[in-house]
């Protein structure tokens, strides 16, 4: 039962999904979301996370489990694994945000939501409607309103010459 | 309250709603994991306590049920160009409201700070400056008019700063943000900053400070003599202030009008290889020497955060080879060679844009801009009305809702 001086025993913490799957983690590593964190002073070691389903809490332990190893030299290859991290369907991003917010993961937050605007910032208001569920509350004359308030925005304009595979 | 055995081991943790805490759903499952030994099980005893003692956090339950279109709202929008938002506000009632809010507006000032395009005028005419905005992607940057028209007067841009610009009339300054429409008359220098005057315009958007300040710096020649004297506007104050530093280094102190803030300093152009930098915070001037052998179609540029300068040159077909010099000792840091629009068999004039915010290198050449991003090696073509020629500006802009503060009068 004793430890060595020289070893220190790292404290983990035990993450169960919403699907009742436990994970163990190191809790220096967890403590990047605020609210384990929160929970980790409040004595908890073990972490029920019903809003969050196995698929996405996995996804989440790999993201922290990343940053947990930031050091000056592996910048450049954190700044990779968040690119690819990105890659994925709107649904799959969607339910990445929803944890990520619902634990407070800042940079996570940040990180996915920079992906989001990107995604979404050509697309029509009908689309966004769409993919974000929000229903359509104005009338037809207030909707032509706004439209003609900032018609500028709705204009597409000329179109931009792209020469290579973007 | 007491929590007593009976009830959280009775509790179906199958059939709960969304009304219920999140608190039952954990005890049960607490309980009835008794797995390393007598430890673990201390461990869940003492969080009973804390349990009896502490109420679990209300904000992280509300949080959770928070729907995506919530998240999207608070979190996303703020990443937004000025363009897409506005375009958004069709989406609903509340977005039309939130996109509306001062808010909004500052924190979108802060995180979108993405590339979206140029702020060019033709100079050739005195009393015909042809303005136009160049996007970068028309359907997510733009502004209602990109000729300034809601100014009261026709006027030179003369510098760009996170999503302000600063022009000038045939007297006066004014700031703006062309997306919002915003813009401020500034009040008369006391120096004299001659006909084509070298001012920046800093401005930074901060996170915790709604009101943001911006700056105007102008170097300008002391007349007769090769001392560069500069005053700075603030608009805390709304006034403009004689610094007490002079820069008496300089050899040609012919001074292109102008000038780009970047990380605390203004630089400044000169008709030499000169650059005049000038730390706006402790107000000291510095002279850095570009590299002598480029020729004249390079531009200064920051890249990654740093300063930098950068020459390219068409040497044959659609082959063009770039040279990119970094930090104050302009220190070559990279050379590359890269195909730049369709192929042809003579080689055309070309000229370095600026950039900001990005990894691009800006290169106009005939009837195209095109952007070669370094990291990813992809370029990006967009078209330009302008044909090449001296007296075109060309100064890059960011799509942002950046709001114009001033001193409220007591």
């Amino acid at each position: 039962m004793a430890s060595s001086s020289k070893t220190e025993q790292k404290k983990m913490l035990i993450l169960k999904s919403s699907e009742e799957e436990e994970f163990e983690i190191e809790e220096s590593i967890a403590v990047q979301s605020g609210t384990i964190k929160n929970m980790v002073e409040d004595d908890f070691t073990l972490i029920p996370l019903p809003n969050v389903d196995t698929e996405t809490l996995i996804k989440i332990i790999k993201y922290m489990k990343k940053h947990g190893e930031k050091t000056k030299s592996n910048e450049k290859d954190i700044e990779e694994f968040d690119k690819e991290f990105v890659k994925k369907s709107f649904t799959e991003l969607k339910e990445l945000v929803l944890a990520a917010n619902y634990l407070h993961i800042t940079s996570l937050i940040d990180l996915l939501c920079q992906a989001f605007a990107d995604r979404i910032k050509n697309k029509s208001v009908k689309a966004i409607r769409e993919i974000f569920g929000i229903p359509n509350d104005f009338t037809p004359e207030e909707e032509a309103e706004v439209y003609e308030q900032h018609k500028w925005a709705h204009e597409e304009g000329k179109e931009h010459i792209d020469h290579s595979a973007y | 309250m007491e929590f007593s055995q009976a009830d959280y081991m009775n509790d179906d943790s199958e059939g709960w709603d969304d009304n219920s805490p999140t608190i039952f759903k954990g005890f049960s499952s607490a309980i009835t994991t008794q797995r390393h030994g007598l430890e673990k099980l201390a461990d869940y005893g003492f969080k009973i306590d804390a349990y009896q003692n502490h109420e679990f956090p209300t904000h992280i339950i509300r949080e959770g049920d928070k729907k995506i279109k919530d998240v999207v709202k608070e979190h996303v929008l703020p990443f937004l160009p000025a363009k897409s938002l506005m375009r958004f506000k069709a989406v609903s009632k509340e977005w039309d409201k939130w996109i509306a809010c001062p808010l909004l507006s500052h924190q979108q000032s802060f995180s979108c700070k993405s590339f979206s395009g140029y702020f060019c005028q033709d100079m050739k005419m005195e009393w015909d400056t042809e303005t136009m905005f160049l996007s970068l992607d028309h359907s997510t940057s733009g502004v209602p008019c990109p000729a300034l028209d809601f100014l009261p007067e026709v006027v030179k841009i003369l510098s760009s700063c996170s999503g302000l610009l600063l022009c000038q009339g045939s007297e006066k300054y004014y700031v703006c943000n062309p997306a919002s429409q915003d813009w401020k008359m500034l009040p008369l220098p006391q120096c004299y900053h001659g006909e084509e005057p070298a001012v920046a315009l800093a401005f930074e958007p901060s996170l915790r400070n709604i009101e943001a300040y911006y700056h105007v710096i102008c170097a300008f020649p002391m007349l007769g003599q090769p001392i560069i004297g500069f005053e700075i506007y603030s608009s805390e104050s709304n006034t403009w202030s004689c610094s007490s530093a002079y820069c008496t280094d300089i050899e040609n102190p012919r001074l292109v009008g102008g000038g780009f803030y970047m990380n605390g300093v203004a630089y400044y152009e000169t008709k030499s290889n000169e650059v005049l930098a000038f730390d706006v915070k402790v107000e000291i001037p510095a002279i850095i020497s570009l590299p002598d052998q480029v020729g004249r179609h390079g531009s200064l540029t920051q890249m990654e955060g740093e300063l930098c300068y950068v020459a390219a040159n068409n040497e044959c077909g659609n082959v063009f080879l770039i040279d990119i010099y970094q930090g104050m000792e302009m220190i070559l840091k990279r050379t590359v060679s890269v195909t730049l629009g369709p192929d042809r068999s003579f080689t055309q004039a070309c000229k370095v844009l600026p950039c900001v915010n990005s990894d691009a290198v800006a290169i106009q050449s005939g009837q195209y801009i095109h952007f070669y991003h370094i990291s990813e090696q992809k370029v990006e073509s967009i078209a330009s009305s302008f044909t090449m020629g001296h007296g075109k500006k060309f100064l890059p802009y960011t799509n942002s809702l950046a709001m114009l503060h001033e001193l409220k009068e007591p």
